[in-house]
């Protein structure tokens, strides 16, 4: 039975929340985009991004975020000191992926520890070596580097979406 | 239920732009109508929302009953696109929003004519243009209003930190109704960014979808149709990209209206379905033909006793069409309201309605604002 189907058990009345909960609606992006439109909103932003450029390489001397993603090299697992290919904790049919391999348990330190498909983000409570932030081993970094550097926007197609066009929906 | 007439305010256009909402015009006039309202009462809006909440529930046995006959082909859903839909579907993926069209006049019981589960829009002004309004005009009245709290509720749900919005640029319906939705992620607690359908990339090395910086995309919003996506190039990496879409794959069961003869055929007699069928001949002359796959009325012909009442042209015909009996719709003084039955967070959270004096509710029908009393 699918969890969807649960929610009728009260026989599907909300009246409490059939109204407004608030009388304050918060529509600051709406706001903008009526003004300026969407697209160039979105530019504003990433030219304020862009003012800082990123660095297309890492260094030993810089502490990373746990799963800061890196193109080419992936995300980095600051347990481990290291970038991997997928992200740190991620869980799946094989295990917990950590430090380059699938673990029977998960790190349960892990706040950011999210399982996708409806039922949201999830915490789970224990004790590991999970630190949140670190700096990267030389060899690491020389790795993903090297990575970075082999990773050419040429690997990320484009296009593939958005060729039909019709001028309104439902 | 009545319709009231009003003055409309002097500098309404001014106040709705105020608001980011500025495709109030049509080319041959206002679309948001405000020198008229609805007016409801209690009673009718528990009834609206009782079905709304009794028709999601309806879809849900429908669906699932698709996937268990292999129903799709009925549905007019390319076979390409079922093992996507299939996964999705047991995944449970999330779903934050979605429009029932229903006939209503506050004496029979609603009628369903038609589930928006994909794409719909009308969203900006349900939820926030009319709400405005009437702060304004009847600050003391209620509205059949939650829309802003669910959406906010259902984004909560998919718990995606980082969720990306997408659709075609350089259309303000669609900008303005994405921009909302950002707004409403972003009250969630979680990061939206937005991008151009087109600029949506797929990283062969990392096997995920990516963005314009070549970060992987957790999170995808479309206000772009599925039965679109199914026929391009990046189609065949749905199925097995990481990260959700929203709405999900399985969306694409609720947006065909292949599912009303089903649900028929399912649930016959219940009161807030119209009988339905895949061939019009149990129908008596009598129905509506329309496209498994359309939109704001296109291609939708009206018969009444096998002379053609309406009909608009479009071309959204290529999956074929279903037939549906006519739906008693309400008529106040030439015009014919739509209730839009919002759905958020999968359970009923407001009321749009639009008028036309058509009886084919189109791309140029207006949106009237509503109270209750």
């Amino acid at each position: 039975m699918k969890r969807r189907r649960d929610i009728y058990a009260d026989g599907g009345r909300r009246e409490f929340e059939r109204t407004r909960a608030s009388r304050d609606v918060k529509i600051y992006l709406l706001v903008a985009a009526g003004a300026i439109g969407l697209p160039l909103i979105v530019t504003m932003a990433q030219c304020s991004a862009d003012d800082e450029p990123p660095a297309p390489q890492v260094a030993s001397s810089q502490t990373y975020a746990n799963n800061s993603f890196l193109p080419g090299a992936g995300y980095y697992h600051a347990p481990y000191h290291a970038w991997f290919p997928i992200p740190y904790n991620q869980h799946d049919a094989r295990g917990w992926y950590r430090g380059g391999q699938w673990r029977p348990q998960p790190d349960d330190q892990d706040p950011n520890q999210v399982s996708f498909g409806g039922s949201g983000s999830h915490v789970v409570a224990g004790s590991s070596g999970f630190t949140n932030s670190s700096r990267p081993t030389p060899e690491a970094v020389a790795q993903a580097n090297r990575a970075a550097s082999d990773y050419h926007a040429s690997t990320i197609r484009r296009g593939g979406f958005g060729g039909s066009s019709r001028s309104f929906f439902s | 239920m009545r319709r009231e007439s009003l003055v409309p305010r002097p500098d309404w256009a001014a106040r709705v732009e105020a608001l980011g909402f500025t495709y109030h015009t049509h080319e041959t006039g206002p679309y948001w109508d405000e020198s008229a309202c609805y007016v409801l009462s209690s009673a009718e809006v528990n009834e609206l929302e009782l079905a709304g909440n009794a028709l999601h529930a309806l879809y849900l046995e429908a669906a699932q009953t698709v996937i268990d006959r292999d129903w799709f082909e009925r549905l007019g859903i390319p076979t390409k696109a079922v093992p996507a839909i299939v996964a999705s579907w047991e995944r449970d993926d999330p779903s934050v929003y979605g429009r029932f069209d229903i006939a209503y006049d506050g004496k029979q019981q609603p009628k369903l004519l038609e589930y928006n589960a994909d794409t719909p829009t009308a969203l900006v002004e349900a939820s926030v243009v009319q709400w405005y309004w009437l702060k304004e005009r009847f600050p003391k009245a209620d509205q059949f209003n939650s829309i802003h709290e669910r959406l906010i509720k259902a984004w909560r749900a998919v718990g995606s930190a980082k969720v990306h919005f997408t659709s075609m640029g350089e259309l303000p319906e669609d900008e303005q109704t994405v921009a909302y939705l950002m707004d409403t992620c972003q009250q969630a607690g979680f990061a939206p960014q937005w991008l151009a359908i087109g600029d949506v990339g797929w990283d062969e090395k990392a096997r995920c979808f990516a963005d314009l910086r070549g970060a992987r995309i957790d999170a995808l919003f479309k206000l772009y149709p599925w039965e679109w996506l199914w026929e391009e190039s990046f189609a065949a990496e749905v199925a097995t990209a990481p990260g959700l879409f929203i709405e999900p794959p399985w969306k694409l069961l609720y947006q065909s209206k292949g599912m009303l003869p089903v649900l028929w055929e399912l649930f016959q007699d219940h009161p807030n379905l119209l009988p339905a069928y895949d061939e019009p001949s149990r129908l008596n002359g009598s129905y509506a033909r329309k496209p498994r796959f359309s939109r704001e009325g296109a291609n939708v012909t009206l018969v009444e006793r096998g002379f053609t009442l309406e009909e608009n042209q479009g071309d959204y015909a290529a999956q074929g069409f279903i037939y549906q009996a006519l739906a008693p719709m309400p008529d106040f003084a030439g015009n014919r309201p739509v209730m839009g039955l919002w759905m958020a967070n999968n359970e009923a959270c407001g009321l749009g309605i639009r008028e036309d004096t058509r009886r084919i509710t189109g791309n140029l029908s207006r949106f009237v604002p509503h109270r209750m009393e």
